[in-house]
């Protein structure tokens, strides 16, 4: 059971972790839960197993995918930042709900239903641990967002563009009234979640079903561990991610449990929210 | 004569009822001529409208985020499939309200954690709700698929035609209680909530029930959907529920603005002749959501809903013909009203008790005017209050008294902390040294609404009326009290307020805070703290507000408290005057004597700040 | 930590070559139905102080978000040195040369001092000359700026305002719930900036003396409305002037025997 849990830790944590990143990031710059963001990476994904398809190498048809993701991402933090930039947090989430809508019935509409071959993006698997295989792409997915994790740290800490986001975060409109790129920053921002979002999705799809939907949905455990790190912690949100990931692994052993994985984020949340909400006495905003 | 129209005629109100009946009795009768294929579509359509009534409470008037309503009409369904396995007694129509009240306590375990947080979180845990019943319900075949025990609707509802019918009759019913509740408290507490949480808790409503209750019914009228849905089709399967589904109502409901009866009933056309519609031209039916989310999307950037757009173009053509509704005309009017209906009464203090029971009925949450103190301790007594935020001193130790029917004027320069002593007597701090006492009851301890309850009231720096409630509705709900619409009418007509059939987003600023002023008197509090009220208001609505403020103490028995920066307007209302810079008290006195002296001139003008 | 060099705004250029200032015209500015600001006129020159008083609600701070950006402003002109500004949005604005320093020293509470600064300016000379002009902060330059009293928030504000160079900057009541000590320091340091670095300061306050002690011209804003504009010396010399003012009146200064009520 163990060393199932290590399977799955690797297999799904590194793609939660990677979404859980890019959802604090962008929820820091600009205020909005990037609802879509499973589903900009699922459209990416599905361009990527399209091109494969016809012939396209595995790196450039992972390249068109990954543009799609950053400029289908792009698009949104635009009409945000053109309609949207001064609307309430209501305002802001309800629209990001609909982009969700959206941007799956695209999906739907342009890639169908019928069933997909997403290739992987390494082969077979990385290692062997006692009977139970761990993937390549599951190795990578980690790697990658331990990598992307310290680097949006460093970025924030240390460079001039990272204090700004930070700022752009606690006050955007004393950024705006400094002369700072408050949106031109936050639609770059969007693109870089979009890219990184759908590199997650390439690596998680192949071991998932492919449906539109189910993909897309993956964005509820990246919430989850977002919100155990407040929306703040980029290094708590990958621990979290890899965690929830290791539990849906070690479900997964016992068939009877493994259908009961994705109650695991739910439970999650709902506990999470009940500890938050304690000491809260209303939402002190309004 | 204009005015006996609006309070006699009603044309509004009377022609929409009129367009109801008629819908109603209409739409049956089409139906019935439809083809079957048509009768199944007008189903869903009206079961949809359903699914829309429940959206429309939660997210359109409480301004709730929930995306889940499929998720609690699965749980009717299923619930209604388990009834029919088990073979419980009292058939399909009992099966259907056990449904319905089998999602409740769902609702409450999902929108519990979400309460007192910010909306976006009640939007996070619904999805995740949404898609993990989706897989639970995806393992668990609906009751009775794998025997061949299929839901059998009644005989009487056998016919396609008299199937629809009883959802046309859930939806009106529905609609009917939606309606009723949004003129009452209850309902009117949601409109309350969605504007400002604050002001919804300053008037001693309880936000949290509110929300809960809210989420609570649209779970009930869900689930109910879902058993009629296992009505129409005999069984159901998790992809009639699924949270993509479930999105797209969200967006339908966003879209026409589900919280108006019209707008329900738009959206369930919307949602089962959009398929129709798009498979007949021969475009894929993702297209219907692409259009719902893009729908959405615009009617946020614009901030009306379609329907919501409807009713302010049709009020602004009934507007046309009647005059726009102002503090001055608002005041003759009433004017009028009090001379037609005779001599008014002002309302008088009710009688006194004994200070012990008193403060036990204040804690017990009985209502300040049940319970008033009888041994003349001030309306209002604040000692030696301090506040402070982080190293920041807002307050330090500020003393101040009101007696027993007075108006008390606090003045000082911006940043004096004149806001902050406000919040902390009424409860928006949450930690204070000092004591604070309304009528003789120590208030340490109190949330907010509790402290309402005592007898203390108070306005904000802005106006926060509820635009979508009349004016009688919002002063009901702010008297938080069972309290007659004569004596609605009364208190309106003594403040000067429009008339209470005028609907709050009609009427212009200084109106509403006429409006404002009405709903704390209708409460009969002990004391009411008005900050700055006159605030971007012109020079004849100031003076129309001060004066109202200025004749509440001999009119109706409670004391105020007066912020103002308005000088004449000081003058001319308050008895007494403290005051506040940089957080101490530096002058107490009468307004004339005060107001000359050399310190208070130099706080206000900076002089002593030269020291150096 | 490396700061690039990024190549320096625009700013505007003016017609003609004449540094004209901010110049404003007609401004009205609605807040929902109502009018907060009404048919205000006012300059404010380059290298002088300006200073705009008036009590509490009179619409200063409104007046200042229509000049940023912050509020679109429902009529009027709101000219740069010639350049008219009125459809920039807010960081085109800042771009050409504009200030704002907002009400209640809106620090970036969770970076230190010196990061307030380094989001800010281009290079770190420009940070060490904030650092120079305020010598407290550079005590406290790894504190969290949230941390910080209330005079070193104002001064880490002006100090990041001025990190843009502006040429005309604007500070809203930044002597709110100072201390008279530190508010005389920072109006000083606001006299130094118009003589020594030219910039045309737009002082809005409602303590009038410290204020009116280094300004070059005043302006009084009364219920939304200009009822004064001349030079400081009559309202320091006559404070009932200002006294009717800060009632509404609108005053000359005569006196305030011939005041009048402003009509609404």
């Amino acid at each position: 059971m163990l060393q199932a849990g290590i399977a799955g830790f690797a297999d799904s944590g590194g793609a939660y972790a990677i979404l859980a990143v890019c959802l604090i990031l962008v929820f820091r710059t600009t205020g909005v839960l990037s609802f879509p963001i499973a589903a900009v990476g699922t459209t990416g994904t599905f361009l990527t197993s399209v091109l494969y398809g016809h012939g396209w190498s595995y790196v450039p048809a992972a390249v068109a995918g990954v543009l799609l993701g950053a400029v289908v991402s792009a698009a949104f933090g635009l009409a945000y930042v053109r309609w949207f930039f001064d609307s309430s947090t209501a305002h802001r989430t309800t629209v990001a709900i609909a982009l969700l809508l959206g941007t799956i019935s695209v999906s739907l509409m342009v890639f169908g239903d019928t069933p997909r071959l997403i290739p992987y993006m390494v082969a077979g698997n990385a290692f062997t641990l006692s009977g139970v295989k761990v993937s390549g792409n599951g190795v990578i997915a980690l790697v990658l967002a331990l990598v992307v994790a310290g680097a949006v740290t460093e970025t924030l800490d240390r460079s001039q563009a990272g204090l700004r986001l930070r700022a752009i975060s606690q006050r955007p409109i004393s950024c705006e009234l400094l002369g700072i790129p408050v949106r031109s920053m936050a639609v770059t921002v969007w693109a870089i979640s979009g890219a990184l979002g759908t590199l997650a999705l390439l690596l998680i799809a192949p071991e998932r079903s492919t449906e539109i939907s189910d993909l897309s949905f993956l964005v509820v455990p990246a919430l989850a561990a977002a919100l155990v790190a407040s929306f703040r912690h980029y290094g708590v949100a990958v621990l979290s991610a890899v965690a929830l990931g290791a539990v849906q692994g070690m479900l997964s052993y016992n068939q009877s449990l493994s259908n009961y994985q994705i109650v695991i984020p739910f439970a999650m949340i709902l506990g999470l929210l009940l500890w938050f909400e304690r000491r809260e006495v209303w939402d002190e905003a309004r | 004569m204009r005015l006996a129209e609006r309070l006699t005629n009603r044309r509004g109100t009377v022609s929409s009822w009129t367009a109801v009946v008629v819908l109603a009795i209409a739409v049956p009768l089409i139906v019935d001529q439809l083809s079957d294929y048509d009768v199944t579509l007008c189903i869903t359509a009206a079961i949809t409208a359903i699914v829309l009534q429940s959206v429309g409470i939660v997210t359109d008037r409480a301004g709730m985020l929930a995306v889940a309503p499929l998720s609690f009409a699965g749980v009717g369904a299923w619930i209604v499939g388990v009834c029919n396995v088990h073979g419980w007694p009292g058939g399909f129509y009992l099966w259907l309200l056990i449904g319905g009240l089998a999602a409740m306590p769902i609702g409450l375990l999902v929108g519990l954690p979400a309460l007192r947080l910010r909306g976006i979180n009640l939007a996070v845990i619904t999805l995740s709700f949404a898609v993990a019943l989706d897989s639970l319900l995806t393992q668990w075949q609906f009751p009775g698929t794998l025997s061949d025990q299929f839901v059998q609707r009644p005989n009487s509802l056998t016919n396609d035609t008299s199937f629809f019918l009883l959802c046309w009759i859930i939806f009106l019913v529905f609609a009917l209680v939606i309606w009723g509740l949004g003129r009452r408290p209850a309902g009117a507490a949601w409109r309350s909530v969605a504007r400002s949480e604050r002001a919804t808790a300053a008037m001693g409503i309880s936000v949290p029930r509110t929300k809960l209750f809210a989420f609570v019914l649209s779970a009930f009228i869900a689930g109910i959907s879902g058993g009629l849905v296992v009505g129409q089709v005999s069984t159901a399967v998790a992809a009639n529920f699924d949270p993509v589904a479930s999105l797209s109502i969200f967006a339908v409901a966003v879209l026409v603005g589900a919280g108006n009866m019209e707008g329900a009933l738009l959206g369930g056309i919307f949602g089962a002749f959009m398929p129709e519609v798009l498979q007949s031209i021969g475009i894929n039916q993702n297209l219907g959501n692409i259009l719902f989310a893009i729908g959405a999307i615009q009617v946020l950037s614009v901030g009306t809903s379609m329907t919501g757009g409807w009713r302010r173009s049709l009020r602004r053509l009934a507007r046309r013909r009647a005059q726009p509704i102002d503090a001055a005309t608002a005041v003759a009017e009433a004017a009028e009203v009090a001379a037609s209906a005779g001599a008014v009464a002002p309302l008088a203090p009710p009688a006194p008790a004994a200070p012990a029971a008193a403060a036990a009925a204040v804690r017990n949450g009985a209502p300040a005017g049940s319970a008033r103190n009888g041994t003349g301790a001030p309306a209002l007594s604040i000692a030696g209050l301090t506040v402070r935020y982080g190293s920041v001193v807002a307050l330090e130790s500020v003393d101040l008294e009101i007696p027993d029917g007075k108006v008390h004027g606090l003045i000082g320069p911006n940043g004096a902390g004149k806001s902050t002593l406000v919040d902390a007597v009424t409860g928006f701090v949450s930690r204070y040294e000092g004591s604070i006492a309304v009528a003789g009851v120590a208030l340490e301890g109190l949330a907010v609404h509790r402290r309402v309850q005592a007898g203390v009231r108070r306005t904000f720096q802005q106006e926060r009326t509820v635009p979508e409630l009349t004016v009688g509705e919002y002063v009901r709900l702010a008297a938080h009290r069972k309290i007659s619409r004569q004596e609605i009418a009364e208190v309106i007509g003594l403040i000067g307020a429009p008339a209470p059939e005028a609907l709050i987003a009609e009427v212009d600023v200084g109106a509403r805070r006429l409006v404002e002023i009405a709903g704390c008197v209708a409460s009969r509090p002990r004391v009411v703290l008005f900050d700055e009220p006159t605030a971007g208001l012109a020079q004849a609505e100031s003076l129309h507000v001060a004066r109202s403020i200025a004749s509440l103490p001999e009119r109706f028995g409670f004391s105020v408290l007066l912020i103002e920066h308005d000088m004449e307007v000081v003058l001319a209302a308050c008895e007494h005057i403290t005051v506040l810079d940089f957080g101490h008290t530096i002058a107490e006195g009468a307004p004339a004597e005060v107001l000359a002296m050399g310190s208070v001139v130099s706080a206000y003008l900076g002089e002593q700040a030269v020291a150096v | 930590m490396s700061l690039r060099r990024r190549p320096r705004a625009e700013a505007a250029t003016p017609a003609g070559g004449a540094r004209s200032g901010l110049c404003v015209r007609g401004l009205r500015v609605d807040r929902g139905a109502s009018p907060i600001v009404r048919n205000v006129s006012l300059t404010a020159p380059p290298a002088a102080v300006t200073v705009v008083l008036g009590s509490n609600g009179a619409g200063k701070t409104t007046l200042l978000e229509a000049l940023s950006g912050i509020i679109p402003a429902a009529e009027g002109t709101v000219e740069l040195h010639g350049t008219a500004i009125a459809g920039f949005s807010r960081r085109q604005r800042a771009l050409a040369g504009l200030g704002h320093v907002e009400q209640g020293r809106q620090v970036f509470p969770e970076l230190t001092t010196a990061e307030n600064l380094q989001a800010v300016a281009e290079d770190e000379a420009t940070v060490e000359q904030g650092f120079a002009l305020f010598p407290e902060l550079a005590q406290r330059r790894d504190v969290a700026a949230g941390m910080l009293s209330g005079g070193e928030q104002q001064m880490l504000v002006l100090a990041r305002a001025l990190a843009r160079s502006p040429e005309i900057l604007m500070v809203d009541e930044m002597s709110l719930g100072l201390a008279p000590k530190i508010t005389q320091r920072l109006i000083e340091t606001m006299r130094r900036l118009a003589d020594e670095r030219g910039v045309g300061v737009l002082l809005i306050e409602q303590y009038a003396s410290l204020a009116l002690a280094i300004g070059d011209h005043a302006y009084v804003l009364g219920q939304g409305e200009m009822v004064y504009d001349g030079p400081c010396r009559p309202l320091i010399d006559e404070p009932e002037v200002l006294r009717a003012a800060y009632l509404g009146h609108r005053v000359t200064p005569a006196g305030a025997e011939s005041a009048q009520p402003v009509e609404r």
